[in-house]
Parts: structure tokens; sequence; C-alpha cells
């Protein structure tokens, strides 16, 4: 009788969980071991030639090839993210903590003030930092107006760039998760920790960090997952120099025309980042079910 | 125009027809189009004289066009496809036949243009526009006289870091074969690696790869020399007077946009009635005159700006070698896609 | 039983500070002098005026809002005085940060790190002042086997009661020998029974350690069973400073007397003195035969409280109480005369 009760409240999210996440990732799976057909799409007979190819590449006259190719892509993908995930990270911890610490009403008016972008579409807001950092844009006018360079510096089409506007675009995501743990450590804890002679790095190290931990853990996966697979700051800001894994897998699935390739990419990250969540939840795990 | 302003424009007109087409109520039409590519005027006139209401939605490339309506998206009346995929969508079913010859203004057509070789008999499409593909560049950063596309591909000092090239492989391909005088959707080894090699050498002086925003990028000076359409093109050097189209010795790409009609389009009458809209000189001058390029409807250019009817970029010398590239096979297409691939490691 | 040994206070803390005993022999534990507290346009301390002995008991009483707390924080550094000095064996620490001065706090919600074990906890001021880990380990042991929680060392604080948590605290803030150690209404959230428990815990925690205490209640009990001195305060003010036993018999003014016990006040003038008013305990007060006695009343209401009886009587000089064994057969409407000897009678000064 419970059991059903608690199945039927379940029902919802379980549905949604189900059609929002498991479907698209099963509809992939299946898609990445199937052939291409001719014009982009799938269709039969079952194959593993798409995890073949991340490894070993058709050359042009058609023998199987190692190639590091595939590797490469991914592995900077991943350094990107992980870069991204470590700035956000850095900017966003001070962030929170400054929030935490003003007045109830000044806090609403900065977590406005952080969620803000949300509010303006991505490619526009994306597409505002080209016009920033272009040679005409209004970064090197004001470097050439303050006597700082005599020419354009660029700024634009490198992995700085890139970084940049991942960093910008994902940074309200490690703020809040942060923020809400922040907001509900006890400040006399913090108190406590000076009476008892912690200096403030120790402060931070053993009262703060920890206490933050599940914030933090949250705060990063909502960062590094969708900028492994962002494609928008690689091809505007980085202009399209160098591929990731965002941009591969968009390519696969259009002029590449070969949807089995970018569905296997795509499982093969999707898989990746669901291990690191589980690794993640493991360890996240509140002390007392530790110890319990 | 850049994706950004197309977006503020196309939210602007959008509510502009939705306020009157309500009032008509003869149905709807939903066109899919590129992008800087609908203009909001003529949808203006369209709707005022049919009553039909027009959304509009955009795409980038050919390929996204083909991956949307694959995916099975339906709710689109009108497409516009470049003349290679018009095969494709046709082959693959993704189109239906509208019989355009039997249209009553189907002699407007110019006759050069009618029952074009990728749609024997216009049996899916019409022509909505065409236009070339080359290099433009800036005459006032590069002085010296080009005829080749060489300057492009092996650029000298002043070039280099500067040149912004198509983001899409095949349209990056096709020129490069041109260049070394190969034929298109090549899947011969030797050929490739003589093309990827062009690419690997080039890109040193690459500033970007993307085919979004170029013409902000000539006018704004942010790249010196671009891969572009000459439409496009022209719209920047209306921006920044030194700027100039090539007509290289080599020859160059030709493309074709035509109006076609997804299969299973909600709205197949409304979607006929438009073409034939297209088909009449003045609607297609006043497409002519907003989107840069010539159309391929007779006296058309009465109606067009004469700063579109007569720009340089459309008027190629005669006896220049143009190509319209096909659509390829798997093979080249892969081929394409690992050189793509590897140039942007 | 487990004692405190006289540790030298920690390294971090010490070195800002002179050893006890190296200034002049007249100069107290603390000496806080002129010390003022405003935030923004509230004034919460006005010129304070208060010396901590060596091994003293001190209890900081009030009512809510007289700044008691206000003036802990100010000795704990967690704010710092808008004017005036707080000398620690002579040196001015007013403006030091807490970790600077060897001085702990009891947090009136313990403020015990959650994500730490009780070891953890009590072995934290240690570690930050630079201790040994096999030390630490030892005097942890030590710590909480004074406390008598000497096995749970590997628990965390969310399993254990109000009152283990509390004396959690108390180890964790004894542990690194401070000079001074703050505890902040440390009883206010326990029930009745455990409260003076603790009250008795503490007091012999304060003897064995040797450490003066400082304590911030608003209940006088508390304040009187416990403390060597108790300062009243009220309204940013010390009112009054003393052994309890002065505080109860001498208070200063009406406000003192009332807060602190019970008291009949009298106006002067109906005693015959001179002055304002004048302080009587009920339970000084005698109830005799009418006709002898120098004060008659009508008695307005009887209340019984076991051993005692607190009898309201109605008097010319206004409402008095007296406090009397037993449950003598008086009745409500009946006339009583009442009495006490001269020195029940304190003159207050307002």
């Amino acid at each position: 009788m419970t059991r059903l009760r608690s199945l039927l409240l379940m029902a919802p999210s379980l549905l949604t969980i189900g059609i929002f996440m498991a479907v698209p990732m099963l509809v992939a799976l299946a898609y990445s071991f199937m052939t291409s057909s001719p014009y982009g799409g799938v269709q039969m007979p079952f194959s593993v030639g798409a995890y073949i190819q991340i490894l070993y590449d058709e050359d042009f006259d058609g023998t199987l090839a190692f190639t590091t190719d595939y590797l490469m892509i991914i592995g900077r993908s991943v350094v990107l993210a992980g870069l991204t995930t470590a700035a956000c990270l850095a900017v966003a911890f001070p962030t929170a903590w400054f929030i935490v610490c003003r007045a109830p009403r000044q806090r609403q008016l900065l977590l406005f003030l952080v969620s803000l972008p949300f509010w303006i579409n991505t490619l526009i807001r994306t597409y505002c930092w080209v016009l920033l950092l272009r040679d005409e844009g209004l970064v090197n006018h004001l470097l050439e107006g303050a006597g700082v360079t005599d020419e354009p510096v660029t700024l634009l089409y490198n992995d700085g760039a890139i970084l940049l506007g991942l960093i910008y675009t994902f940074l309200p995501f490690m703020v809040l998760p942060i923020y809400s743990t922040l907001e509900r450590v006890d400040h006399r804890l913090i108190e406590a920790a000076y009476d008892l002679y912690a200096n403030r790095r120790l402060v931070f190290r053993r009262i703060l960090w920890p206490l933050a931990r599940p914030g933090v853990a949250a705060g990063a996966l909502l960062v590094f997952a969708p900028a492994l697979g962002s494609f928008l700051a690689p091809d505007l800001l980085g202009g399209g120099r160098k591929l990731l894994i965002g941009s591969l897998i968009q390519l696969e699935f259009t002029s590449g025309r070969n949807w089995p390739f970018g569905s296997a990419i795509a499982v093969l990250v999707s898989t990746g980042v669901l291990i690191a969540m589980l690794i993640q939840a493991r360890r996240g795990r509140p002390p007392s079910e530790l110890h319990a | 125009m850049t994706r950004f302003g197309k977006i503020v424009l196309g939210a602007a007109f959008g509510l502009a027809l939705g306020a009157q087409a309500q009032a008509q109520s003869k149905g709807e039409l939903h066109i899919y189009n590129w992008t800087d590519y609908t203009s909001p005027e003529l949808m203006k006139k369209f709707s005022e004289e049919t009553g039909i209401k027009v959304t509009v939605d955009t795409y980038d490339s050919n390929e996204t066009l083909l991956a949307k309506l694959k995916s099975g998206a339906a709710g689109y009346d009108i497409a516009v496809a470049s003349h290679d995929f018009v095969q494709i969508l046709s082959r693959e079913g993704l189109i239906q036949k509208v019989h355009a010859a039997k249209f009553p203004d189907y002699g407007n057509l110019k006759k050069e243009w009618q029952s074009p070789a990728w749609d024997p008999g216009n049996e899916y499409s019409i022509p909505y526009d065409w236009g070339t593909t080359s290099f433009g560049y800036d005459t006032a950063v590069y002085t010296k006289p080009v005829d080749s596309l060489k300057t492009f591909y092996d650029p000298p000092a002043e070039l280099k870091g500067k040149i912004g090239m198509f983001g899409s492989p095949t349209e990056v391909m096709s020129l490069v074969l041109v260049y070394l005088g190969k034929p298109q959707c090549n899947s011969n080894p030797a050929d490739l690696k003589e093309a990827a090699a062009v690419l690997e050498k080039q890109k040193p002086s690459v500033k970007l790869y993307n085919s979004d925003g170029i013409q902000d990028r000539m006018a704004s000076g942010e790249t010196v020399a671009h891969q572009v359409w000459s439409g496009d093109f022209r719209r920047a050097r209306a921006q920044r007077a030194s700027l100039k189209y090539l007509f290289a010795k080599e020859g160059g790409i030709a493309w074709m946009d035509n109006i076609v009609v997804p299969a299973h389009a909600p709205n197949l009458e409304n979607a006929k009635i438009f073409m034939q809209f297209m088909l009449k000189p003045e609607n297609s001058g006043m497409h002519s005159t907003f989107a840069g390029y010539p159309t391929a409807v007779t006296g058309a250019e009465k109606f067009t700006d004469p700063a579109v009817a007569t720009a340089p970029e459309y008027l190629p010398p005669k006896g220049w070698k143009y190509t319209f590239a096909p659509s390829c096979d798997e093979k080249a297409i892969r081929a394409y896609d690992r050189i793509w691939t590897k140039l942007r490691q | 039983m487990t004692t405190v040994s006289a540790r030298p206070a920690p390294q971090a803390a010490r070195s800002y500070l002179k050893a006890p005993g190296a200034a002049a022999s007249t100069e107290p534990l603390v000496a806080i002098r002129g010390v003022s507290m405003s935030f923004g346009p509230v004034k919460a301390l006005i010129d304070i005026n208060l010396d901590i002995e060596n091994h003293e008991f001190l209890t900081l009483l009030g009512p809510s809002g007289c700044g008691k707390t206000t003036l802990l924080r100010l000795l704990g550094g967690f704010e710092h005085p808008t004017a005036g000095e707080i000398r620690l064996n002579g040196q001015d620490v007013a403006p030091l940060p807490p970790q600077q001065r060897p001085i702990n706090t009891v947090f009136q919600n313990y403020a015990l790190f959650p994500h730490m074990t009780v070891a953890g906890n009590v072995g934290f001021g240690l570690e930050m002042s630079g201790w040994r880990k096999p030390d630490i380990a030892g005097r942890v042991e030590q710590m909480l086997a004074m406390v008598r929680l000497a096995d749970y060392g590997n628990r965390r604080p969310d399993q254990l009661s109000g009152g283990q948590q509390q004396r959690v605290a108390l180890a964790r803030a004894l542990a690194p020998s401070p000079q001074l150690l703050l505890l902040d209404e440390p009883l206010s959230a326990l029930d009745q029974k455990l409260r003076k428990e603790m009250q008795i815990e503490l007091k012999r925690l304060q003897k064995e350690s040797g450490i003066s205490f400082v304590l911030v209640t608003h209940d006088q009990e508390e304040a009187l069973t416990m403390s060597d001195r108790i300062a009243v305060m009220s309204a940013g003010r010390i009112l009054q400073l003393g052994a309890p036993a002065e505080i109860y018999d001498r208070p200063v003014n009406r406000f003192v007397a009332g807060f602190i016990g019970e008291a009949n006040i009298l106006p002067a003038a109906a005693l015959g003195r001179s002055g304002g008013s004048v302080a009587v305990r009920p339970e000084r007060v005698s109830v005799v035969e009418p006709g002898a006695a120098r004060h008659r009343g009508t008695v307005a209401s009887i209340q019984y409280l076991g051993s005692d009886t607190l009898l309201e009587v109605d008097t010319p000089a206004g409402m008095q109480r007296a406090r009397v064994r037993g449950s003598a057969g008086y009745e409500v409407g009946g006339t009583v005369g009442l009495d006490w000897p001269g020195d029940a009678e304190v003159e207050l000064q307002d």
C-alpha cells in the first residue's frame, strides 16, 4: 500500500527523468551501434564501426589506420572544460561568500544580478564577446585610446577566448549552488574557528571548504558537463580553428552525415560524465551516513 | 548582417505580421530559410495580398536543413535549398512535387534557368536567387592586383592571419578543388591529399572558419580577405568601398538557391501560392533588392535596387568558368569530413 | 578525577602577549578601561570599567539587550570597541582578532564543527596553535575524560545529546588552556535538571582548571550559584559589581534590587529616613501581632510555596511582601503587623 503510494508520488519525477534524460540517451546509444545512411540518419545493420572509428579511421584509400585525432579532440575538450570548472570555482567561491556576507536584502539583489545573464539568449551574449574582443572591438579601442597598444591585439579566435566565453557562460551555475551551501553555514562556526586560533586560510580550508563541498561538487558538475559539450563558444570565439567535442558531434550530425559516429562520441562523453557523477555522489555523502 | 541582427529583425517583423494576419486569417505559411534571407517587407506584401500569416525560421547550412527535415521536423511549408541539396532532398523523399512548370507565370523564368540539371522540368523547385562563391578582399590593405585564388590559399605576408574561411567542409572543399582544377565530389586519394595539403598550409594564415557574420567581419576590417558568397560580399562592400570580389582565372563555384516544399507540409496550397508570388517580377525584384542577389525572373531587374542589379559581384567577365557543385556521395563526404576534422586539430 | 594541567598558552596566541605576571603586580588579568561600543546610532556599551581577576568566576548578568553579550564579544575579539582599552596582562588586546588572544569561547549553541569528530573538535584549537599530533591525541583524551565523554571521541556532534554537545564545547574551549574562558549563555538550551547538573560541573571545571571564567546569563539563580562576582548590567552600563551575597544583600538601586531576588521598595520617608527609597527583602520581614508592629496592613493574598508562605500585605506605605516559614493560619482580609530588623533596610540610590 505505502509502496504503491510512494511509487505513484514518484511517478512524475521518474517520468520526467525517463522522457528527458533516459530516452534521448538510449536513442543515442542505439544510433551509435547502427550504420550511417548516405545523407544523414542511420540504417541497419548493427555495427560497432562507429566506436572503432574513434581509434581507427579509414584513410583516403580505404585502409584503417590508428588515429589520435579524436582522442586529441576529446582530451582538449576535457582539459578546457576542466580549466573552465577550475576558473569558475576560483571566481564563484569568493563571489558566493561575498553575497552570503551581505544583508538579506542586498543578497536578493546580488543573486538577481548573478542570474541576470540567463534572461538573455546565450548566442547573443556570446556574440557580444566577439564584438568586445575583435580587432575593431571595444577592448582594443580602449587599449589604443589609453595608449597601451598601438595596433589591435588579437584577443579572439584562440583557446583563451574560448575559455573566457565558457567561464562567462557557466559561472552562474557555479555561484548559485555554492551560495546555497554557504548560506546554510552557521556564522558562529567561523567565529569558533577563529577563536580556536585558526587564521583566514585555515578557516577556509578546514571549515568553509568542507562545509561547502556539496555545493562545489554540484557546481563543478553543472559547469563541467555543459562546458564539455559546448560548441557555441568554440565556434564563435575560437573561430572554429580547433575542434572540440561539441563541435565534432555537431559536425557529424550535419555536414559529416555520420550520425552513428556522432552518437558514439556523445555516448562516450555521457558515460564519462555519468561515471564522474557516480564517484562524486559516493564521496559527497553526508558524514553521518558514513559513520552510522 | 549577423545572426544577432537576424534574430532581432525576425522578432520585430514576426510581431508586425502576427497582428495583421490574425485579422484576415487565411491560414498560415511556415518558411524555413537561410539567415538574412527573407525580406520582411516582401513577407508583409505577401500577407497583405493573400491574407496568409507568415512565420520564418532560419538555418545556417544546407546540412542543418537536411538534418532538420530528416529528423522529422514537420511544420514547414516552404524551405530554401541550394541546387545540390534539391537533388538530395527529392531523392530522400523529403520534398514534394509541385509541378512548377504548370504555374501560369512559369514563363517569367529566364530560359537559361528553366529545367536545371538538378531538377529537370522544375518538378520540385523554382529558383529563388543565385550567386557565386569566391574570395573577396580589401584593396586598401592588399593593394597588389589579384587574378588567382593562390593569393588566398598561399597568402603573402600582408594577408597572413587575416583570412576568413567558410565553416562548412563541403563549401571549403569545393572551391579548393576548383583552385586545383580537380573534379568536384572527389574521392581520389591523390587529389584529396593535395587538397588537404593546401588547406593545412593555409591554416596558419586563417583567422577563423565561420560562415556566419562574414559581411560584418569584412566591413569592420576584422578580416582582410574571406571566402564569401557574392551577395554577402556586395553588402559588405556597400559599407566599405575598398572591398573587391575576385573572379579568379581558375574559375569559381556557382550556386542557385531554390524554393521547395517539404513533404508533409501542412499548408501545401499556401506554399504554391507563395511560389507563384515569387515568380512575379516585382516580387522577385523586391527579394533581389533585400537579399542582394540576382534572381532568375525576367524583368525583375526593373524592380531591383540598381546597386544590386549592377553590382560588380554579379557581373562575371565573359567566359568566366563557374561550377555548380553537385551533391556528393558518401565516400567523398566522408573524406571531406576527415580532412576537415584533421585540419582543425 | 582528572585535573587540567596548567599548560602554557598556545604558541599562536602567546607570541602576542606577555606571560602572566610579567606586568605590574597590581594589574588584574583583564582590565577593561572606559570601553564604549556603538552599532551605528545604538550605544551598546557606555564607558565600561571592569577588572577580571585570575582564577575567578565572573558573571555578566542582565536582561536581554543590556550589553552583556556585546561585552563578551569584545573580550573574545569578535567585535572591537569604539573607545577604550581592554588590557590582558597589561597589554591592550582591543584591536586584536580572536585568533591572537589566549581567550576561548563556549558559544550559545555550542558551534561544534559538524564535519569533524568529537576528538577533531576538541583538538582543533591545539592543531591550529601548532601542537604536535601525539600531544594533541593525549590532550584530547585528557579533556574528554575531564568532561566525562572518554569514549565519544569518534562520534560526530549530531550523534550526541544536547548536554553531551555542551560538554564537548567546554572541552574544546578548555583544551588550549586559555587564560580566560568566555561562556555565552551556555546552559540556556538545556532542560531544568540538566542545567542544574551543568552548573555544578562548570563550577568544578573552573575550580580544577584555575582558569578565569566569564559567564553571560540572564538567569539570576545561575549567576548566584556559580559566580565569585557578578556584574549586573542594564542599558549598556554596569550597575553593580560584587560577590553574590553583596549584590543580594546590598543592591545599589531599584533595578538591581528587583532583578536579583524579590524586594519590597518603600519610600524612605515612610521609615523616617532621609533619601529616596529603601529595599527590604521579603524573607527579612516578620509577621507579628498588629498591636506592637511598626507597620500594619491587610492581607491581600496568600501564596503557599511548600516550605514557605508568601503574604502580600496592603499597608499605608504600599503593598509589602513577607516570606514566612511554614503555613501559619493567616487569612485574606485579616489585619497583620509587619516588622524587620534595621539592618534589613537597604538605602537605594534611586
